[in-house]
């Protein structure tokens, strides 16, 4: 088992996670809860095995039970080349910005070829969006070079608030080249359908075919199973200020 | 009136005057719970019913208040307003089962949807649209307040 020294939030391997050209995914309760939905479907295609969590004093106590098992809400996976940190609670508002801190650093260490995020963007009318389309924020060349190979439209212009947006800006400060895909979502119903979208994404980038079927079949049940999940995203959401994702920067550069 | 109906009248309005207290309650416990911080439960086992998402917006003239109902359909759904509230409750076209939740080791099944939505401003309920799509009900109804153009001079 190898433990980060003592932080305010600890990474904890707890079968060492791969070293080297590992592409790191993130699935967080964000958004139309897209990135947990699509982290969750993500580790049961590929069968991902679980090898630590996110500890930190901070956190409020709380533990999940799966088939009896106690687990930190905050786990890692890995499996196929892949890394994935997905969480069952929102992350804390106060503690955003060390959140991002502390897994950008971790992510630093594994020589990560690429991070990735799973996300949605809010928009008024997905009701009467069949198929959501997916954009992303790029940093660094490899980022670039898979948006143009994958055909996905950079986000222009506006505001990003919330866990990713902290996890941006540590990769920005750190130049760790990191892509943020964000399909078009419902800003506060969770979203299976934008969930496939970026799957279909990542798909591309991974060139390796993700099937996103079950993912369409189970989008009900989804629906009803993460009722309570969206609700307390929501709450969070609304204290990091993510209303202004719906704002125009003010200034042009 | 028959008889029977004449005995039936009373015991109809005792079992009103029931429901709405029993409402009332419902509705201040729900208060007092958030009031600790606590999240009142997003569901009714008494009833078998779910409480779905909704989402409340208000433009200048209208409110519109949007519900998640997956598993309904459109000819499922019964919604009632007043000039302050919105009643939604739908039935699921299949029991909706949560499997070894909690202290129950067994399949505890939901069967409908049910929710009371105060209204952030007096409207007009029987001038409401509403439209089911893709799961998701959306009502529209008008705001009561009158405007009166003001001109600036």
């Amino acid at each position: 088992m190898s433990h980060q020294q003592k932080q305010p939030i600890n990474i904890v391997e707890e079968t060492q996670a791969p070293k080297t050209n590992q592409l790191v995914v993130i699935g967080l309760p964000d958004t139309g809860l897209v990135g947990i939905i699509a982290a969750g479907h993500l580790i049961e295609f590929l069968k991902m095995k679980e090898i630590g969590y996110i500890d930190s004093d901070h956190f409020p106590p709380i533990i999940v039970l799966h088939n009896g098992q106690v687990k930190n809400p905050f786990r890692i996976y890995s499996g196929d080349g892949i890394t994935l940190v997905v969480s069952e609670v929102p992350t804390p508002p106060r503690l955003v910005n060390e959140f991002g801190k502390a897994v950008v650093e971790w992510i630093q260490q594994k020589n990560a070829k690429l991070v990735l995020t799973l996300g949605g963007i809010p928009v008024p009318n997905r009701v009467n969006i069949e198929s959501p389309e997916v954009f992303a924020v790029g940093l660094g060349e490899k980022a670039g070079d898979i948006m143009k190979k994958a055909g996905v439209k950079p986000l222009e212009e506006g505001m990003m608030a919330g866990p990713y947006a902290s996890i941006l800006w540590q990769c920005k400060k750190r130049s760790v080249p990191i892509l943020s895909l964000l399909a078009q979502s419902f800003p506060e119903y969770p979203d299976p359908g934008a969930a496939a979208a970026v799957l279909e994404t990542l798909s591309k980038v991974i060139d390796k075919k993700i099937e996103v079927k079950d993912l369409a079949d189970k989008a009900e049940e989804i629906r009803v199973k993460t009722r309570d999940l969206m609700k307390q995203t929501g709450r969070s959401m609304q204290e990091m200020g993510k209303a202004r994702e719906y704002e125009i920067p003010p200034l042009y550069a | 009136m028959s008889s029977d109906e004449e005995r039936r009248k009373p015991r109809e309005w005792f079992s009103r005057k029931f429901d709405e207290i029993e409402e009332r309650f419902d509705e201040m416990f729900g208060s007092v719970l958030e009031a600790f911080g606590l999240e009142r439960p997003s569901w009714d086992a008494d009833r078998q019913c779910l409480t779905p998402l909704s989402e409340v917006t208000e433009a200048e003239d209208k409110v519109i208040v949007t519900v998640d109902l997956p598993y309904v359909n459109k000819e499922d759904v019964k919604l009632h307003a007043t000039e302050d509230t919105l009643e939604v409750e739908a039935k699921t076209r299949q029991g909706i089962c949560f499997d070894k939740w909690g202290t129950v080791q067994r399949c505890l099944e939901f069967n409908c949807f049910r929710k009371k939505i105060r209204l952030p401003d007096k409207v007009k309920p029987n001038e409401a649209k509403a439209t089911f799509k893709s799961g998701i009900l959306e009502v529209q109804v008008p705001k009561r307040a009158e405007r009166t153009r003001i001109q600036v001079e």
